[in-house]
């Protein structure tokens, strides 16, 4: 720790010099030094030696603070993460640092020809919210190599390209919704704009020290595929899975009502030695856009597949639209349908029972492979309108589990696996919410809409595999910033509306609402035959679906 | 100045201005607390008290900002604009001195008590740029002493 004079205060240093004069009378050869202030020996003799001291104790409580997770939280102070990391190499453990929004932008130009984006070419939004590259793409009509695709927009008058960026710093604020403008800081020959290809995803917050404290226990617990707390151990301890991005997990084996598989017996009790694995690996939902060609299959109606290794696992399809648009589909509180999407059926399936190397009842594949990454889908897309070719590229915006696949190669890899279980992994059923709310805040305060709204995502996507979201809690949340008032009538533009939608496995959605019932509970649309519990589903909510109305 | 060699249950600093040998101009002064420093009390040390309190700069010293007066501060800060000017600066610094020895003085013998401090004289070297204050000080005890305080307004 670099100390300084300038850290030191001045009680600090007049403890240690009271401290030093009483040492130095003390001893009867020095009690007759005159040490008060404006004598050379105060100035010459105590005071170095008292403010050196006062130095030395506050390295000295800083050293033992550091040795202990609880007085670090206690202090209030920002702990550098080497001290943290020191501490935790006892445990041989790491402190999980955060990790930056993500996203893919889409960049018009208005020629044909070959384009290069460079690694740190920088988008920029109107908020000064910054996004740079982390690789150089080059773009072209007829990709070679890594190139990828330029694309004709359906009128024929622009050229386009999609890149992945990464925000510049850490926060939720840069989750911005698709759709949003962005300039350019370099300079790009031929551009005509750039926009938020899709609502970026991934700004988790690194770790706080009481999240580690919350974490030990597991994190010590022994390492074996048999119990929730090993398990998790297990997947997340970085010299065993590493999936450290893991930030809650499920697991569900015998006893659990929405455990299907350890039925499979002819009196449908259960028998034991069945798992699923649900691993919550995102804070804010995730989601993946694919590029996918459509095959015309009728009159302005396409079919398209999403394979298991496109987007395994999936949750749900969020909207297709034509692989150009940009479009901010949200949560309405009118209607299911997102404005903006093309109509669409969506039929799931999976790859041959036989080939799937789990206990998978062919009676109930649809629902017992639902959210693992053994199951496909196809898509029906109907009113497609632009020219009537073959084949149509489509944009599909999917809710995805990032790590899944890799999670279930884990848990079945000859070294991890129990030898008496059959572990599945499952993307948690995301029950999304929907909030609506008018606030009016303390006259002196300078909370912004954006305050409230990253708040409410930080806490609304920290709750997993629990029963309720309550409006009480919700309060009690937006009350932690400097707030004077929230408005709970049932007024239908400016009272308190909260709203939730789960996908059960057999695709039907049920949906809450927390008007008139504000306890907003995952039991009230409980059905573990299509896997809906409180055991399976996590609360997640999307920056663009937090209404916020501040006075 | 009168001498006070008994030592007897009296606290005691160490003399800091033996090294000065010709009171003007800037002269650095050399401490040591082991060989051959004289230690005082008395008035001689109630001199030194008052001469150190005086020069020093408020906020100079980082753990007692308030130690000190304002007569350097406005001298160096083109804050004394006539020779009449002078006299209420030192009158003002000199009160602070006095209130500051007095703050320290409890359980002090009578003749380590200021009573007061006068401006005998002052005297200014343009040249030199230095300022030359003679003042007398008399202690609770009666006994009093004259010393000339050299003080250089340039300040590097």
């Amino acid at each position: 720790m670099d100390l300084t004079l300038d850290q030191i205060s001045q009680a600090e240093v007049d403890t240690a010099k009271a401290l030093l004069v009483s040492i130095i009378h003390a001893d009867p050869q020095y009690a007759n030094l005159d040490l008060r202030p404006g004598t050379a020996l105060h100035d010459i003799l105590l005071m170095p030696q008292a403010e050196l001291w006062a130095l030395a104790n506050k390295r000295y409580d800083f050293i033992q603070m550091t040795k202990s997770f609880k007085d670090m939280v206690d202090s209030g102070q920002t702990i550098d993460p080497n001290y943290v990391n020191a501490l935790l190499s006892n445990f041989n453990l790491e402190m999980l640092i955060g990790t930056k929004a993500t996203g893919q932008v889409i960049i018009k130009v208005d020629k044909d020809r070959e384009y290069t984006i460079n690694a740190g070419f920088i988008f920029k939004t109107n908020q000064g919210l910054k996004f740079v590259t982390t690789r150089e793409f080059s773009a072209s009509q007829v990709p070679t190599g890594e190139q990828i695709k330029l694309y004709v927009s359906a009128d024929g008058t622009y050229y386009y390209f999609i890149i992945d960026v990464v925000a510049e710093n850490y926060g939720t604020n840069y989750l911005i919704a698709q759709g949003t403008n962005l300039d350019i800081e370099s300079t790009l020959f031929n551009f005509i704009s750039a926009e938020a290809y899709v609502t970026f995803t991934g700004a988790v917050p690194s770790e706080t020290i009481a999240d580690i404290i919350t974490r030990l226990p597991v994190a010590l617990s022994y390492r074996s595929m048999e119990s929730t707390r090993s398990i998790e151990a297990m997947l997340t301890d970085p010299s065993y899975g590493n999936f450290t991005d893991i930030i809650a997990l499920s697991v569900v084996g015998a006893g659990k009502s929405a455990q299907l598989r350890d039925k499979h017996n002819y009196i449908g009790g259960s028998m034991f030695g069945r798992v699923d694995i649900y691993p919550r690996t995102f804070a804010t939902p995730v989601i993946t856009t694919l590029l996918i060609n459509g095959t015309k299959i009728g009159t302005n109606t396409y079919q398209l597949t999403i394979t298991p290794e496109m987007a395994p696992g999936f949750y749900a399809i969020k909207t297709v639209t034509d692989a150009e648009s940009v479009v901010n589909p949200v949560m309405s509180f009118d209607t299911l349908v997102p404005i903006g999407s093309y109509p669409f059926i969506e039929t799931r399936g999976c790859i041959p029972v036989n080939t799937i190397p789990h206990d998978i009842i062919e009676s109930n594949k649809l629902i017992e492979t639902a959210y693992t990454k053994y199951q496909d889908t196809v898509i029906i897309v109907n009113n497609v309108t632009t020219p009537p070719l073959e084949n149509h590229p489509f944009k599909v915006e999917i809710y995805t589990t990032p790590r899944l696949a890799e999670i279930q190669a884990y848990v079945d890899s000859p070294t991890v696996k129990n030898q008496t279980a059959d572990c599945l992994v499952r993307a948690p059923l995301l029950c999304l919410v929907a909030i609506g709310l008018t606030v009016e805040k303390a006259s002196t305060s300078t909370v912004t809409v954006e305050d409230i709204r990253n708040n409410l995502l930080n806490y609304i996507n920290a709750k997993s595999f629990t029963e309720k979201l309550t409006q009480s809690e919700i309060i009690g949340q937006l009350y932690t910033l400097d707030i004077k008032y929230v408005d709970l009538s049932n007024d239908p533009i400016y009272g308190f509306r909260l709203r939730a939608q789960v996908r059960g496995a057999d695709g039907s959605i049920k949906t809450m609402y927390g008007t008139n019932n504000p306890n907003m509970s995952i039991l009230d649309v409980q059905d573990p035959s299509i896997l809906i519990t409180p055991d399976t589903t996590v609360f997640a909510i999307e920056p663009t679906d937090i209404f916020i109305n501040l006075r | 100045m009168q001498i006070n060699p008994d030592y007897t249950n009296r606290f005691f600093d160490i003399e800091t201005a033996q090294t000065i040998v010709n009171p003007e101009g800037e002269t650095r002064l050399t401490i040591s607390l082991t060989n051959g420093q004289r230690v005082i009390t008395g008035i001689q040390k109630l001199v030194q008290q008052y001469m150190i309190i005086f020069l020093t700069m408020v906020g100079d010293v980082k753990f007692n900002p308030e130690f000190g007066t304002l007569l350097l501060t406005s001298i160096i800060g083109g804050g004394v604009n006539t020779y009449g000017n002078l006299f209420s600066v030192f009158a003002v610094a000199n009160l602070d001195t006095i209130k500051q020895i007095l703050d320290g003085a409890a359980g002090m013998p009578d003749d380590e008590v200021i009573a007061s401090a006068e401006l005998l004289d002052l005297e200014i070297d343009t040249l030199g740029r230095k300022i030359l204050f003679r003042i007398k000080i008399t202690s609770v005890a009666g006994d009093s002493t004259e010393f000339i305080m050299p003080t250089s307004i340039v300040r590097s």
